[in-house]
C-alpha cells in the first residue's frame, strides 16, 4: 500500500475578472491530479508559476478545502477527517513552506517554534522538550544556542533549518516541501538539499516536493510529475523524464536549464538550445488581459 | 580586466561602509575595482550579502548619502560619478545608464499604463512632445518583442505576466538609448523558460545596438548564457575574474569552485557543498574570508589578507595558493582534451 495515495484532486476559486473586478468566473487552479507516493520515496511536483503546483500541495495537507477527489494517506481519508482527527494525523504528515521567515512566528524564539509540536502532539515535560529540541537543531546543523533566538537574528538558511526540525519534530512520513529552497543563494540550497536527503535516509521520510527548478530535482527526486494549467501532463521516474520527456512542456522546461558551458564555448548558436520564447499556456479561464511570455 | 584601451566604465577601489548602530563604520564592499569595456556583458556574481547590489546602486548614486558612505572612482566614458551631485546625476542616470531590477511588477507603478512610464522616461530626458513620446513608447514595447504594442502600451502593469512587465522595464530603460544597462538579477524572480527568453532578448539587443551590459546575478547558469566576462564578489571583495569561457571551466578561487559545485548537473543525488556561511559584515577579522570553508586553506590563510592576483589572460584571483590552483586546473584541462 501506498504513503500517499491521491485520486481525482480537483480545486476550482472564484477569481474577478473585468475593470473593475465585478465579473466573475470560477478558475480550475487543479483539475483531476492523481498520484501515489511510497514510504521513503521523494516525489516531485514541477511546473511553473500558476501552474497548481503550490495549491495541490495545500489541497493534500488541507490548509485549503478540496471540491473533489481523495487523499489517502496511510489507509485514511484525510479528506474525511474531522478537524481532531486531522490534528492527530498532521504529525506524521508536515510542511516546509517556501519562504522560511514568513512560516516561523517572528515573536517566537526558535526554540519555542520548534517544541511547539512536541508539546501539542506528545505533551512532553519543559526539560524533556528542550532536550529534544536541542538535539533537533544539531541535527539540522544548528546548535542548541539558536534556541533563545528570534527568526530574525538568523540568516534565511538557518530559518530554513529551523523550520525542517519543526517539521521533523514528530518523526513525519510525509514532508511536503513547498519551493523549500527557492528562495536560498546556491550553496546554501545545496546544503539543505543535502540535509533533507539525509534525513530521508536516517528516517524514512517520504517528500513531496514542489519546485519550478527541473533541474534541482532531477538527481534528488525518485519520480516526476510535470503540471500545466492544473493538469499532470507528464510522469515518469526521474530518468525517464529526464531522458524521454512524453509532452512538450517538458521538453521546455528541459531546454530552458541554463547550461553550464559558457556561450563561447558552446557548438552552434547562442541560443539554439532554447525555446524561442515562453510558453503562452495560462490557466483556463484565468482573468483576460493575463498574458504570459 | 578588459583588454580595451578606452572602456566604458571604469570602477576604482569602490569602498561602501554603513554607519552600523554602534555609530562605526561598517564596511559592505571593499576595494573593489573592475571595467566594462563597450558592447561587453559583465556579469558581477555572489551571493546575498556579498555586496553585489550595493556595488550597482552606487554606480547611479542610489545609496542613501545619509548612512552610508561611497569612496573610490566610478569614471563613466571619462565622466566621475562619485561625488556627482542631484542635476547632474539626471543627465546620466535613465538617460545614458539605465536601469532593471529584480521584481518587475513591483518597479513599475501600477497606477499609469506602461505606454505612460515609458512616454514619460523619454519625456524627462528629451522634451518632446506627448505625441512623439507616445510613439516611441509603442517603438520601444515592439523592440522588446511584445506583441501588439500599440494595445499592450495601453495595459496597466496588473494586467500583464512578470516575464511581459520585465519586457516592459527592458523598454522604459532603453527608450534614451543608453550606453550601458545594469541589470540587478533581471531573471530570478521569473520562470526559467521565461528567464530563457529575457535573456535571449537581452543579447539580442546587445548584438542590434552595441551597448554595455552589466548583470547582477547569482546563477551562474545566467553568466554562462551571456556573459563575456566574470566578477566573482564574495564577502564585499572581488576574489576572482576572468572570461566566462575561462572562469566557468577552470576556476582558480576555491569560492568560485564552491559556487559551480552546488549547482545540480543531474549525475549524482548528493551536491558538492561548502559548509557554513559567508561572514557578516562588521565581523571580518584579518586573513582570507573564505578560509573557514575552503578545502584548500593553509595556516597562512588565516593570517595574511590575500591580494588579487593577475594571471594571464586578463584573469585573477584572490587566493594566496591561486598558482597551485591553477597548475591543477591546467593539468586537469589537459587530462580533458587528451
Amino acid at each position: 500500500m501506498s504513503l500517499l495515495e491521491v485520486v481525482g484532486l480537483t480545486k476550482s476559486f472564484r477569481g474577478r475578472y473585468g475593470p473593475l473586478g465585478l465579473r466573475r468566473r470560477a478558475i480550475q487552479a487543479v483539475r483531476n491530479v492523481s498520484f501515489t507516493l511510497d514510504e521513503g520515496q521523494t516525489l516531485a511536483l514541477i511546473g511553473e508559476s500558476g501552474s497548481g503546483k503550490s495549491t495541490t500541495a495545500r489541497l493534500i495537507t488541507r490548509l485549503i478545502e478540496p471540491d473533489g477527489g481523495s487523499v489517502n494517506f496511510e489507509g485514511e481519508d484525510l479528506l474525511e477527517m474531522r478537524q481532531t482527527e486531522l490534528r492527530r494525523t498532521r504529525a506524521r504528515l508536515a510542511m516546509v513552506f517556501q519562504d522560511p521567515n514568513g512560516s516561523l512566528d517572528p515573536r517566537v524564539t526558535i526554540g519555542d517554534s520548534v517544541g511547539e509540536p512536541l508539546l501539542v502532539h506528545n505533551g512532553l515535560h519543559r526539560k524533556e522538550r528542550e532536550n529534544r529540541v536541542a538535539s533537533l537543531l544539531e541535527r539540522v546543523g544548528l546548535s542548541p544556542r539558536h534556541m533563545s533566538r528570534y527568526p530574525r537574528e538568523l540568516s534565511g538558511g538557518q530559518v530554513q533549518r529551523a523550520a525542517i526540525a519543526r517539521a521533523i519534530t514528530t518523526n513525519p512520513k510525509l514532508i511536503v516541501c513547498d519551493e523549500p529552497v527557492t528562495a536560498l543563494d546556491v550553496i546554501i540550497r545545496a546544503q539543505i538539499i543535502n540535509l533533507l536527503s539525509d534525513l530521508q535516509n536516517e528516517f524514512g521520510i517520504a517528500y513531496l516536493f514542489i519546485s519550478h527548478d527541473l533541474n534541482l530535482v532531477r538527481a534528488f527526486a525518485d519520480s516526476v510529475l510535470v503540471m500545466l494549467n492544473g493538469e499532470i501532463v507528464d510522469r515518469g521516474t526521474a530518468q525517464q523524464i529526464v531522458s524521454n520527456p512524453g509532452h512538450a512542456h517538458t521538453r521546455d522546461l528541459l531546454a530552458a536549464i541554463p547550461s553550464l558551458v559558457p556561450k563561447a564555448l558552446r557548438s552552434g548558436g547562442t541560443f539554439e538550445d532554447m525555446p524561442t520564447s515562453g510558453p503562452t499556456s495560462i490557466p483556463m479561464g484565468a482573468p483576460t488581459g493575463l498574458e504570459t511570455g | 580586466m578588459s583588454l580595451q584601451a578606452n572602456p566604458l566604465l571604469e570602477v576604482d577601489g569602490l569602498t561602501i561602509e554603513f554607519a552600523s548602530e554602534r555609530g562605526a563604520w561598517v564596511s559592505v564592499v571593499e576595494n573593489v575595482s573592475f571595467r566594462v569595456g563597450r558592447g561587453e556583458i559583465v556579469a558581477l556574481v555572489g551571493e546575498s550579502g556579498s555586496g553585489k547590489t550595493v556595488t550597482s546602486l552606487a554606480l547611479l548614486g542610489l545609496l542613501d548619502a545619509r548612512n552610508g558612505r561611497v569612496r573610490g572612482s566610478i569614471r563613466f566614458d571619462g565622466i566621475e560619478l562619485a561625488g556627482l551631485k542631484g542635476v547632474a546625476w539626471r543627465q546620466i542616470r535613465g538617460k545614458r545608464v539605465g536601469m532593471i531590477f529584480q521584481d518587475p511588477i513591483e518597479a513599475l507603478n501600477p497606477a499609469f499604463t506602461v505606454g505612460d512610464q515609458i512616454a514619460e522616461t523619454i519625456r524627462a530626458h528629451t522634451g518632446v512632445n506627448r505625441r512623439k513620446a507616445w510613439t516611441h513608447a509603442v517603438d520601444m514595447l515592439r523592440r522588446v518583442r511584445i506583441p501588439s504594442p500599440d494595445r499592450r502600451a495601453h495595459y496597466y502593469p496588473h494586467m500583464l505576466s512578470g516575464g511581459m512587465c520585465q519586457r516592459v522595464m527592458i523598454a522604459q530603460a532603453l527608450a534614451c538609448a543608453p550606453d550601458l544597462l545594469i541589470a540587478d538579477e533581471p531573471t530570478t524572480a521569473l520562470d526559467t523558460t521565461i528567464q530563457a527568453a529575457i535573456l535571449q532578448l537581452v543579447r539580442e539587443i546587445q548584438l542590434e545596438t552595441g551597448i554595455s551590459v552589466l548583470l547582477i546575478t547569482h546563477d551562474l547558469g545566467v553568466v554562462a548564457e551571456i556573459a563575456d566576462r566574470v566578477i566573482v564578489m564574495y564577502a564585499g571583495q572581488v576574489v576572482e575574474s576572468g572570461s566566462s569561457a575561462d572562469v566557468l571551466t577552470s576556476p582558480v578561487h576555491p569560492y568560485t569552485d564552491a559556487l559551480l559545485g552546488a549547482i545540480p548537473n543531474g549525475s549524482t543525488r548528493t551536491l558538492v557543498t561548502v559548509p557554513g556561511a559567508a561572514p557578516i559584515p562588521g565581523q571580518i577579522s584579518v586573513g582570507c574570508r573564505f578560509v573557514s570553508r575552503c578545502r584548500h586553506a593553509l595556516p597562512l590563510c588565516r593570517n595574511r589578507d590575500p591580494d588579487l592576483q593577475e594571471l594571464d589572460k586578463g584573469r585573477a584571483s584572490r587566493c594566496l595558493r591561486v598558482h597551485e590552483l591553477y597548475a591543477l586546473e591546467a593539468s586537469r584541462q589537459g587530462r580533458a582534451t587528451m
